[in-house]
């Protein structure tokens, strides 16, 4: 356990070294900022309209006065989901990547081996660095957003969206936890570091932006601005019973979102964020249980992967080569 | 100028022998051809639906009913520009990161620059070699999806749509060199080909997703009441910030330009191409600005490589 320590040790050391992850870091935070102040900034606004209609019905002498609409404060952070999925994940993908090729390229991984190391110590020791800096990037970016949401938007959140932001932060962890195991497992299995990196970057590209550009394009109610359906004046019911006949097609665009982690983590992310209507009501626990599908495909794919990774690595007979 | 031509060719036959630039080509290559078969299946779709909306109003006993949706022969293909947006920008990427690195990492650069040629023809043989490889790709993409709409939707494409479509390649080519210029400008200026490229896929997700996100973010949304089903619709509508913010990115201003070309903008789909880029002059215009400070940049660094 204290080698494994040791080699999580340095990989922190070496990542804050990393010139090209210090800029990407800095540039999600940057954007993490960005969103959620004009995210929180919304919030105050709406907050302040409804004060000011609250004093001017007073002033009229009315006694009636309407509830505070759901102002759903975490949705500050719907913006974060977009910026983790494209950054977050190539943050991820470049720390999985150099985990392996830097000891391969300095020759150090033959230097490590030759002593008193166990193969999946090393594997372990990676892993285990590289997952504690992604949770302090996830806790950093949770701990500005429930700052700015308070600071900014002047409402203190309650125990059950605090509770759902947590989950979020997790699930934003997950996510960047399977492109960091993709990383390190092409990096392992393919010999050479720059055709790792280039077809871990083709693989992000498929998972990331062709599934879903795919699904999105299949997606009837994207065809037309403000949604096909709405633009022919079908309600929710109707919608649904018009959606019935297309099962075959539905399935099929929903079958290759599935294949997308990217989606997956969207999915759950906002009906955490209570961006996507339905789960209002429901417990942070009950909306993972409901979306326990995309809780699974977020990390299913990332155990299998690891296993690739151990086996391969394990495998190598090329280590010891010049 | 003969020099020139080698390098190119050179350039050309290279980018062919590659295994991972080959990869994403056939990605890219597909793609556009799924693109034309989906295009279709969902306009069809749309149809149906509309028929089938009509026939459950008409059940439910109203008398009125949405206007059907205006269909555009163009418009089955417009989902190439996402993909043109998104996995072209990476494939001209993929084709530029060790366009010079790589040279200078594998020694050949001092090699070649103590041969007869200057600096600037290295610079222009590369751009030559890419543009090709980029160009022929295009083609190909062209002749598959002209093909394909003729048998898809059963239309022989009018002298409007052609010369749209080719306005439209054309456009596309700038769009890839753009992104070519700029990673041979990083290729020049950054020691190992590997942090260059890394560079490269930052800038791209900034110019492809960041920027437009943030844009996005800024749009005002107008209400609409829908009379039939009494339904609210949420309009975007840009701002003088979310404008703003957009100069930026020449990812959004090729998808601006290329969905008036490919007719996914109603008020557009019957203008003629001249009216369409002369709308769209601004938008061109700061699409094809960074590529010429880039293009400029990159014949000043070449200039000042130190290849002792």
């Amino acid at each position: 356990m204290n080698a494994t320590w040791t080699i999580a040790r340095k990989e922190i050391t070496d990542a804050l070294k990393n010139k090209l992850f210090l800029i990407i870091l800095g540039m999600l935070l940057t954007l993490t900022v960005v969103s959620v102040v004009l995210g929180a900034y919304q919030v105050r606004v709406s907050v302040d309209n409804y004060n000011n209609s609250i004093e001017f019905l007073k002033s009229l002498g009315k006694t009636e006065l309407p509830p505070m609409p759901n102002l759903n404060p975490i949705s500050a952070s719907k913006g974060f989901v977009n910026y983790i999925g494209m950054l977050g994940a190539l943050l991820a993908m470049i720390l999985g990547n150099h985990a392996i090729v830097k000891e391969r390229r300095s020759g150090t991984l033959k230097l490590i081996l030759s002593r008193k190391v166990f193969r999946d110590t090393l594997l372990n020791g990676k892993l285990l660095g590289n997952l504690t800096l992604l949770a302090g990037i996830s806790f950093l970016s949770g701990a500005i957003t429930f700052i700015a949401v308070f600071a900014i938007g002047n409402v203190a959140l309650s125990a059950g969206d605090g509770a759902r932001m947590g989950l979020f932060f997790l699930m934003s962890f997950l996510y960047m936890a399977f492109f960091l195991v993709l990383g390190i497992t092409l990096a392992v299995i393919v010999g050479n570091g720059n055709k790792a990196l280039l077809l871990t970057v083709i693989l992000w590209l498929v998972l990331a932006f062709v599934f879903p550009q795919i699904g999105n394009t299949m997606d009837m109610d994207n065809q037309l601005p403000g949604g096909f359906f709405a633009q022919m004046g079908m309600t929710k019911d109707q919608q649904t019973k018009v959606l019935d006949n297309f099962k075959f097609y539905e399935t099929l665009r929903d079958g290759i979102e599935e294949m997308s982690p990217t989606k997956h983590y969207e999915r759950v992310s906002f009906a955490l964020l209570n961006v996507k209507p339905g789960f209002e009501t429901n417990t942070p626990l009950e909306v993972l249980s409901l979306k326990w599908i995309n809780l699974l495909g977020l990390t299913a794919p990332s155990i299998i992967l690891w296993l690739i990774a151990y086996m391969g690595f394990l495998r190598r007979e090329d280590i010891y080569q010049s | 100028m003969k020099q020139v031509f080698i390098i190119a060719s050179k350039e050309f036959k290279t980018a062919f022998k590659d295994k991972v630039f080959l990869v994403i080509t056939a990605l890219f290559l597909l793609l556009s051809i799924i693109s034309v078969y989906i295009g279709s299946s969902t306009k069809n779709a749309e149809i149906r639906v509309y028929l089938d909306i009509v026939e459950l109003l008409k059940s439910q006993g109203a008398t009125s009913f949405p206007l059907s949706p205006k269909l555009f022969p163009l418009a089955i293909l417009q989902n190439i520009i996402d993909y043109v947006s998104i996995i072209g920008a990476v494939l001209a990427v993929f084709l530029g990161f060790d366009a010079f690195s790589g040279e200078r990492e594998n020694g050949t650069l001092k090699l070649l620059l103590v041969r007869p040629l200057y600096r600037d023809q290295l610079v222009t043989g590369k751009l030559l070699g890419g543009g090709l490889v980029i160009g022929v790709l295009l083609c190909v993409t062209l002749v598959f999806n002209t093909l394909l709409f003729s048998i898809v939707s059963g239309l022989i494409p009018s002298f409007n749509e052609l010369s749209r479509l080719l306005v439209f390649i054309a456009l596309a080519f700038c769009y890839m060199m753009i992104f070519y210029i700029v990673t041979l400008f990083v290729s020049i200026k950054t020691g190992e080909r590997t942090f260059g490229f890394l560079i490269m896929m930052v800038v791209w997700v900034f110019v492809s997703f960041v920027i437009p996100q943030l844009a996005d973010s800024q749009r005002s949304f107008a209400y609409t009441l829908n009379a039939t089903a009494q339904t609210v619709t949420q309009m975007p509508s840009d701002t003088v910030i979310s404008k703003g913010i957009e100069i930026f990115s020449p990812a959004v201003q090729f998808q601006n330009v290329g969905k008036d070309l490919l007719q996914g903008v109603a008020e557009t789909a019957a203008m003629n191409v001249f009216d369409i880029l002369s709308r769209q002059a601004l938008a061109l215009l700061y699409m094809l600005v960074p590529g010429a400070i880039f293009l400029l940049a990159s014949y000043r660094a070449v200039q000042k490589e130190d290849v002792t």
